[in-house]
């Protein structure tokens, strides 16, 4: 008898350690989102479930972006809105990480809920219009593009990272005050920021800057700064 | 603050002398301007200026960085000024004549001169408590607020002392002759 | 003489006698640069001076402070660190993208009220922004960075680079 309660007691802490160990699953963002209290419950699993197929996050990622909003004390509906922005992306096949990286940035510098949720809301907008840019230049994930002597296979990750630096470059210019009519500064703005980033080839960088225009860089950069301009 | 101001402040504070120097070289006009229209003469506040830098620099580490550094500095000027009225028992002779010259009419060039000669020795008139917010708010165009950090008083004592120090001037200049109306 | 023109004219006296005077401090800030140094010196290298066994004592007794603050300083130096002065504050933190914005408190205040943190060993090659919170509650950026980015309205992140290993950011 003391021997069998010693072998489960060895295998209870073997599980107890092993389960420490474990990554969290899909299901366990799942659970965090229910004990929420969110209302659609069926829209956030189908977007974050696709955002793990995708890659796009990680469950610990969501995980913990649910945990801290748990933490608020804002009403459901907006700590909801939050994570319904970022399924709602991840549905769109956007990159999500800048809006996964604004939310929790804003949660620490003590930035109301609302707020959070309207940047989101903006930036995804931006994402989109960057994203259906890109696409309509032929830069989309698995196609190849052929940039002089180099061809080059695009991969989910430059794509993504290539969104997300070129919106980025064109929020951060808008905001910082930047000439909405000088289209060379605000293409060069996106071509440093591209160029900066290890995760973009070379190749794809020195595409972009040839197959992109400056006013149609500039076009976005307006409608952010209308987007900022109207609450 | 601009950033640029920001990164000399964290350079002098890490013993970078030449930073200090870009600092005093911002700051040097409006801290001597401060300093002559409490200390009311040149000399005075050349040395004043010279004090406030270097107790500025020596208590540097006092200053918090997020606030504005004008204010501390001529916060730090002020202090220098009254300790040199305590010190000095200065009451502002008027030694020095302004030698401005502007171009058109002689004489009313002459009012001119003679209206700012007149403002000046009646300024030199107000005691410290009276003369430090207005050459604050004139000079350095502080507001309420500001003057308040700067001096260490509630901004309701400095309103009161501002309105106090116009209403003495005004007693001033109509012993002078020069008519006021409020 | 109504009380606005009164204003006008004490700002305009006031002005005006500054700018009259404003040579004798045309080169004040030199003055004030070499008197700086001097004014820091540190009387225990004037006490080394006396004797020739004190000036031994001296010197090994200096040397070992010169190591020991040297060794306890921040090692702002390394690229690798972040740094902050600031004397005044009870406890900084770093908040960074590369921390998912969660607060990491930091080593400090050494002797000159630096607090500083070395970035984590396995940092991603990117870009990163961030920013430091004194006592729980102000958000500082960081003025030693070279780049700076505007976010939610009246805050203002710093940015660093990380470069790919064997490169430079």
């Amino acid at each position: 008898m003391r021997w069998l309660i010693s072998v489960a007691l060895v295998f209870g802490l073997l599980g107890g350690f092993g389960g420490a160990l474990a990554q969290p699953t899909p299901e366990d963002v799942y659970k965090c989102f229910a004990e929420l209290g969110v209302s659609d419950l069926q829209t956030l699993q189908a977007g974050f479930a696709k955002g793990f197929s995708d890659k796009r996050i990680t469950p610990d990622t969501a995980l913990r972006l649910c945990q801290r909003l748990k933490q608020s004390s804002a009403p459901i509906s907006l700590r909801e809105g939050v994570l319904q922005i970022i399924a709602r992306a991840l549905l769109e096949e956007l990159p999500v990480t800048m809006l996964v990286d604004k939310a929790f940035e804003g949660l620490t510098k003590g930035v109301p809920l609302d707020v959070i949720n309207d940047d989101l809301l903006k930036r995804k907008m931006t994402l989109s219009e960057v994203k259906t840019l890109l696409a309509s230049k032929g830069i989309t994930i698995n196609l190849t593009i052929r940039f002089g002597p180099v061809t080059l296979t695009l991969t989910l990750e430059a794509v993504d990272t290539a969104i997300t630096e070129a919106a980025g470059a064109l929020e951060d210019y808008v905001r910082g005050g930047g000439k909405l009519d000088d289209p060379n500064a605000i293409k060069s703005a996106v071509q440093l920021r591209l160029a900066r980033n290890p995760l973009i080839p070379q190749t794809l960088t020195a595409y972009i800057e040839q197959v992109v225009s400056a006013a149609e860089w500039a076009q976005i950069a307006q409608n952010i700064a209308k987007r900022l301009k109207n609450p | 603050m601009g950033e640029g101001e920001l990164e000399l402040i964290q350079r002098a504070l890490h013993g970078d002398v030449d930073a200090w120097g870009e600092i005093v070289r911002r700051y040097k006009d409006a801290v001597f301007g401060i300093a002559l229209g409490i200390l009311g003469n040149p000399a005075d506040a050349e040395d004043a200026a010279h004090d406030a830098f270097i107790r500025a620099y020596e208590g540097l580490h006092t200053f918090h960085l997020e606030k504005r550094f004008s204010t501390w500095i001529f916060a730090v000027t002020a202090n220098v000024c009254k300790n040199k009225l305590r010190r000095e028992r200065l009451f502002a002779p008027l030694k020095y004549i302004s030698k401005l010259t502007k171009g058109g009419d002689p004489a009313q060039q002459l009012a001119h001169e003679e209206r700012t000669r007149t403002i000046r020795e009646a300024i030199e008139q107000l005691k410290p408590a009276y003369k430090m917010p207005l050459v604050l708010r004139y000079y350095a165009d502080l507001d309420y607020k500001e003057i308040a950090e700067a001096l260490g008083l509630p901004e309701g004592t400095v309103k009161t002392r501002l309105h106090r120090a116009k209403a003495e001037l005004k007693r001033i200049l109509e012993q002078k002759g020069v008519a006021y109306h409020a | 003489m109504h009380e606005q023109e009164l204003e006008a004219l004490l700002k305009e006296t006031l002005t005006q006698y500054a700018k009259a005077h404003r040579d004798r401090i045309a080169d004040l800030e030199y003055e004030i640069i070499e008197e700086l140094p001097e004014s820091r010196s540190s009387p225990l290298w004037r006490w080394g001076l006396v004797g020739a066994g004190a000036v031994a004592v001296a010197a090994v007794f200096a040397l070992g402070l010169w190591v020991g603050w040297n060794l306890s300083g921040a090692p702002c130096h390394d690229p690798q660190v972040l740094c902050l002065v600031y004397p005044n504050a009870k406890s900084v933190s770093v908040a960074s993208q590369f921390t998912l914005w969660e607060p990491i408190p930091m080593n400090g205040p050494d002797r000159s009220g630096v607090w500083w943190i070395r970035l984590p060993h396995d940092i991603k090659p990117g870009r990163y922004e961030y920013g430091f919170i004194v006592d729980g509650e102000r958000w500082v950026y960081d003025p030693r960075a070279t780049e700076f980015v505007h976010t939610f309205d009246d805050k203002i992140n710093s940015v660093l680079y990380i470069a790919p290993r064997g490169e430079q950011p």
